[in-house]
């Protein structure tokens, strides 16, 4: 590029996120100006509009620079990309899955879709954050919108408390992150994470470790690890299930997205952060599965199961200590880092399309929420009772599913780069995952339903698509990991 | 030309099928009922068997873009999806790569117009087979699979994609076998068939672990040379190494195990008469025609490998060689005409073999050819005679039928010229020329040679005594009963409808008709076989040998050489082929009548009868060693060790969980307070921690 960039340079580069901003308030104007009552209106604007962002970023993505924007503070590589392509394939599916879902409750206010579009777009600002300030600001916008979409259903009450228990839990997390970037940057003078790289192995005073510390547990809040993570059950169950759902996909890809992006700039003085990190990994991985199983409520179970999920992804982040011990620790911090967004497509895919089902039986006119709901399904409808089978076994890491590829590469990373304990843990635990995702399906499928003949679920096309692409993505994935790895293997 | 004109669609090989499958999974039934069961059969039908004519169309391109190709190599490398012409990754991790791509050469593309071409006949023929099942759908989907998997076996540029169709193969085998699964037997024989077939598969997998081991790779050939077998015919094993004769030796053999199980040959060649449980066609298609040759394809593809061990050529040789004349000798006693047939096939097998094991693989790979033509052909007209007598396959009381089902008859009577061997008719070519090249193994050659003669001479008499029994002795049953007493008793292969709302085609028409020629739909296809089984030969006579010619660039060179000349050969192929004819023309033309040579009495006295007849006793003694005695092991371990230590200890540590899980979860109050105070000692846990370890390297 000759001389220095230009503005336009730099907007060209989030022309994606500037189409989601533009589309939110077209809707938010549109919503209460222009067509006030046609309410199919708005899902179908935000799908278009979601549908074009993908595409440039699709296209940037083909085309990649690898440039810097706006002063070196967004680093717009592939990891961004792919991220963004991750986080907007998540908001598609979820604008599906609230479309019938909402209007069934008469909840189809016009702030629904601009507030999922504007956090979509703050999750993404995470994901190419070259600046601990503007990773600050990306999550403040995802967990803003967050925070009234788990109150979205003012009437019930359980909305209400998971809203203002997300809201005064997340504020206090916020504060701990804030601070800890403050501390970073009085250790050494930036909060560029590019720089941060080549600082601070020469700045290694008790302030920067304490800033780390307190960044770990900021970025630990929002993915759910223990013990930062007792919101999540209360949240994801109060919730609309169409807010669980895209919660459950969007903030898991943004918040460890940033967790690689902010570790990888801090490999060089991994000795300090890596025993934390495999601690939380640990505590995460064998509460979260251990939490899981005795719970009734399967959105309950589902919270407990991304615990569980951070978990995995947390050994990841621990290998990702061992970037700069030598050619097999390279390799292996490569592996954890393409492992990663592997594992972060599949998880989206995969618990959407679980939460999916939940919303698409709900459409019967009774909200489907505890494992007794789902007995004998497989009698009465058959297709998604096949369909919920495909997303336990990927849940459950079992081949030929998603799942399984995922967590077969973050393990074989983890083996790779020495984290054998981990890669232990991470084995038995996954025994332990198997018992409550098999129990869904033992309660599907062997068991007799309860009532002869319940109502035919109300057909719902947004509903139907986004489970059947994210089962249809969950199956191909996992038969043919290939077609994925040419997005995911650009992260190198 | 030195690219593959149209390789983009190489792909379109294995996806019209793969469509098929999944049409017909999601709506084939749906189709069945909407339509009624007449016009809905045939709109699933005619697409299944459209997809895969088509998939041969698309083969056939490819084919002639091949014969258009120059250099010596004619290797291109292709995707299985469609309209990509480079392959894509299908597994891409740390160094470990295989492909979902396609390698188009001679030997993949000569095996997809057998795939498809007579995939395409037998589908044809079982529109109208089938037409009256009450599973038609489900039968063309698990038909459409089986293409698909079998086209993804002879395509795949790695072995590990090979293994894969090899796998999707035998689970189409396994479901065809048991189609009708309501009658126990079926499903006894799908299961035998699977498990015997688990015994290979085990050889197979070690082979390509082996693979892996010595050469780092699992891709056959690359367009820079650095696939397994590009290293095996450099001599190059991973790292510099020399590829020795013993490595090839532990490959060649593990792989032959695994030949041994899809092919069946002995000792696991168990499974296969026993999967005649199945519908013909599929007796026709999988087991005779292409699937079971998948062994032979697997060898000739490993064939650099192979030639690099005499001890494993030998083996290869000297099994076949014993397997066909050990199934010649069982198929000269079997009554149901589909158990001769299949035997027959478990012979005819082990000449293909016999032809790998001396090297030339080129011979094999012809004899694969014409097998698929004329067995696809005589199971397809077995099936017809089925069909006319309404579901008989005991020959006893069959005879008497080339006045009453001509077409039949006639078409049948190509497949008995073809496969006795008789010049100028295919069998011969391709027998002839793998005796010649096993005459020219340089241990034993001319007593391997004999013994081929004499499983010749075997096969040319027990086929002709099938003929005389079905078609040329009296009639042995009463026509006016046929069908008038509903269903055959024990026969397996039964042609009635299973369900209660099944009356359609063939109920249309009365069921007390006496025989009755086949429908069109079935005359087709054996017609046209019957001309492929005529001429199918010439492709690859010697004094213009068009097929091995074709098939060089995809075959490792080795020593092979014809120890017999072709004009000895010729006449000593004929004169076996004709003693056997003669002698079951002397024998059976005196007993008209009955169309039995011996007695019952006779055939309880008589050792060497009663030998082969009870198959040489190896299936009782594998039902004996491995059903019974291991059953009995199985047991005790179950009800000991299994019930007792292990469950008691699983019991145990899910109890101990549960109860963890239990209590923690009083942990989660719901109260905002007692969330931040965990979040809060969390944090100092945290800092603490980090600043113990930072001090702890900053002290070092």
């Amino acid at each position: 590029m000759p001389g220095s960039p230009t503005i336009w340079d730099d907007l060209t580069l989030i022309l994606p996120l500037i189409v989601l901003w533009i589309t939110s308030f077209v809707l938010l104007l549109g919503d209460v100006v222009v067509w006030k009552k046609n309410r199919d209106l708005n899902p179908i604007l935000a799908i278009v509009g979601t549908l074009i962002a993908l595409g440039i970023a699709v296209y940037q993505t083909i085309s990649l620079t690898g440039d810097k924007a706006f002063a070196r503070s967004l680093n717009m590589d592939a990891l961004a990309q792919v991220s963004m392509i991750a986080l907007l394939v998540t908001g598609l599916l979820a604008i599906l899955l609230a479309w019938t879902y909402l209007k069934n409750r008469g909840l189809e206010r016009g702030e629904y879709y601009p507030l999922m579009l504007l956090s979509v777009s703050g999750a993404a600002l995470m994901g190419a954050a070259n600046d601990l300030i503007v990773l600050f600001i990306g999550l403040e916008i995802l967990s803003f919108a967050l925070y009234v979409m788990a109150g979205f259903s003012r009437s019930d009450i359980r909305s209400e408390e998971a809203s203002i228990k997300y809201f005064l839990l997340g504020a206090f997390a916020s504060a701990f992150l804030l601070y800890g970037i403050a501390l970073v940057y009085g250790a050494t003078q930036t909060t560029q994470l590019s720089e941060l790289a080549s600082r601070v192995h020469s700045a290694q005073t008790p302030m920067l470790v304490a800033g780390i510390g307190l960044l770990i547990v900021g970025l630990g809040f929002k993915a759910a690890v223990i013990p930062f993570h007792q919101w999540t059950p209360d949240v994801y169950e109060g919730a609309p299930t169409s807010v669980t759902a895209y919660m459950a996909g969007a903030a898991k890809i943004a918040a460890f997205v940033a967790m690689l992006r902010v570790f990888d700039s801090l490999a060089p003085v991994s000795s300090v952060w890596l025993g934390a990190i495999q601690a939380l990994a640990v505590l995460t991985m064998v509460f979260g599965n251990l939490l899981a199983i005795a719970q009734t409520n399967v959105k309950r179970m589902l919270a407990y199961s991304s615990i569980a999920h951070a978990g995995y992804l947390m050994v990841a982040i621990a290998t990702l200590a061992h970037r700069l011990d030598g050619p097999r620790g390279a390799q292996a911090g490569e592996l954890a880092m393409t492992g990663s967004l592997f594992y972060l497509f599949a998880y989206t895919f995969m618990t959407l399309g679980a939460f999916g089902v939940l919303i698409y039986l709900s459409n019967r006119g009774k909200d489907y929420q505890q494992i007794e709901d789902l007995r004998g399904l497989v009698r009465h409808d058959p297709r998604t009772a096949y369909a919920m089978l495909f997303f336990m076994l990927s849940l459950g890491g079992i081949p030929p599913t998603m799942g399984f590829m995922g967590k077969w590469q973050i393990f074989y990373a983890a083996l790779s780069g020495g984290e054998i304990m981990l890669a232990i843990v991470m084995a038995l635990t996954s025994v332990m995952a198997a018992f409550y995702y098999l129990k869904i399906v033992y309660v599907m499928c062997f068991e007799e339903p309860r009532e002869a003949a319940p109502a035919p679920a109300q057909f719902s096309f947004g509903a139907s698509l986004s489970v059947l692409l994210s089962a249809a993505a969950t199956i191909l994935f996992g038969i043919m990991p290939g077609l994925l790895y040419t997005l995911t293997g650009l992260v190198r | 030309m030195h690219e593959l004109p149209s390789a983009n669609l190489v792909g379109l090989i294995t996806g019209l099928p793969l469509l098929g499958f999944l049409f017909h999974a999601f709506f084939g039934k749906l189709i069945i009922t909407r339509m009624g069961n007449a016009v809905g059969k045939r709109v699933v039908g005619g697409l299944a068997t459209a997809l895969v004519f088509a998939s041969f169309g698309v083969s056939l391109i490819i084919f002639s873009g091949l014969l258009s190709m120059e250099g010596e190599h004619k290797r291109a490398f292709a995707s299985l999806i469609p309209f990509l012409s480079k392959p894509v990754a299908w597994i891409d991790i740390a160094g470990f790569k295989a492909n979902f791509g396609a390698l188009v050469d001679p030997l993949s593309i000569l095996m997809c117009l057998i795939v498809t071409g007579i995939g395409g006949l037998i589908h044809l023929y079982a529109t109208g087979y089938m037409a009256a099942d009450k599973d038609y759908a489900r039968f063309f989907t698990y038909m459409n699979l089986f293409i698909f998997f079998m086209l993804v076996l002879v395509l795949a540029d790695n072995i590990l994609l090979m293994f894969v169709g090899w796998e999707g193969v035998g689970l189409c085998s396994y479901l065809l076998i048991s189609f009708w699964y309501e009658d126990t037997e079926n499903s006894k024989a799908g299961n035998k068939a699977f498990i015997v077939n688990r015994v290979g598969d085990v050889g197979y997998a070690l082979g390509i672990m082996a693979i892996f081991a010595f050469f780092g790779t699992l891709t056959f050939y690359t367009a820079d040379g650095k696939g397994f077998l590009d290293a095996a015919i450099a001599g190059k094993a991973a790292n510099g190494a020399d590829f020795t004769a013993e490595i090839a030796l532990v490959i060649g053999l593990l792989l032959f195990v695994g030949a041994c199980g899809k092919s069946a040959q002995f000792p696991l060649h168990v499974w296969l008469p026993d999967a005649m449980a199945g519908p013909t066609p599929v007796s026709a298609l999988i087991h005779a025609a292409t699937m079971v040759t998948a062994g032979v394809v697997m060898l000739t593809r490993m064939s650099p490998i192979i030639v690099k061990s005499e001890t494993v050529l030998l083996v290869v040789a000297v099994v076949g060689l014993f397997t066909a004349i050990f199934a010649a000798t069982i198929a000269l006693t079997q009554n149901d005409i589909k158990k001769v047939l299949a035997y027959s096939t478990v012979s005819q097998l082990g000449y293909m073999f016999l032809g790998c094991g001396a090297g030339a693989f080129g011979a094999g790979m012809f004899h694969v050819t014409t097998h698929a033509f004329f067995k696809a052909l005589l199971f397809l007209g077995a099936g017809s005679v089925i069909h006319a007598l309404h579901h008989e396959q005991d020959m006893r009381r069959m005879g008497g039928l080339s006045k009453k089902i001509k077409v039949t008859y006639l078409t049948m009577l190509a497949g008995w010229v073809a496969i006795c061997g008789i010049p100028p008719f295919a069998g011969f070519w391709s027998k002839d020329e793998i005796l010649g090249y096993a005459a020219g193994i340089h241990s034993f050659g001319m007593l391997i040679y004999a013994v081929g003669l004499i499983t010749a001479a075997l096969t040319a008499f027990y086929m002709s005594r099938l003929m005389w029994k079905t078609f040329w002795s009296d009639q042995r049953f009463d026509e006016a009963a046929l069908g008038a007493h509903g269903h055959g008793g024990d026969s397996h292969d039964a042609l009635h409808d299973h369900g209660n709302d099944a009356h359609s085609v063939h109920d249309a028409q009365p069921h007390s008709s006496g025989v009755k020629e086949s429908p069109p739909s079935m005359l087709v296809p054996l017609v046209i076989l019957a001309a492929l089984s005529v001429v199918g030969g010439f492709i690859g006579t010697p004094f213009n040998n068009f097929f091995e010619h074709f098939l060089e660039p995809s075959i490792a060179r080795s020593e092979a050489h014809h120890g017999v000349s072709f004009l000895t050969g010729a006449a000593l192929g004929t004169i076996a082929a004709a003693i056997g004819i003669a002698l079951a023309y002397t024998l059976y033309a005196k007993r008209r009548a009955t169309g039995e040579l011996l007695t019952e009495a006779q055939k309880a006295g008589n050792l060497l009868y009663q030998a082969p007849a009870n198959l040489w006793y190896v299936d009782r003694f594998f039902y004996d060693l491995f059903v019974i005695r291991g059953g009995n092991i199985a047991v005790a371990l179950w009800r000991v060790v299994d019930q007792n230590i292990i469950d008691g200890l699983v019991n145990a540590v899910a109890g101990i969980t549960g109860l963890f899980s239990e209590l923690f979860r009083r942990l989660q109050t719901g109260y905002i307070r007692a969330y931040a105070l965990s979040m809060l000692t969390g944090v100092v846990l945290v800092v603490i921690a980090l600043l113990w370890s930072a001090m702890r390297t900053m002290g070092k």
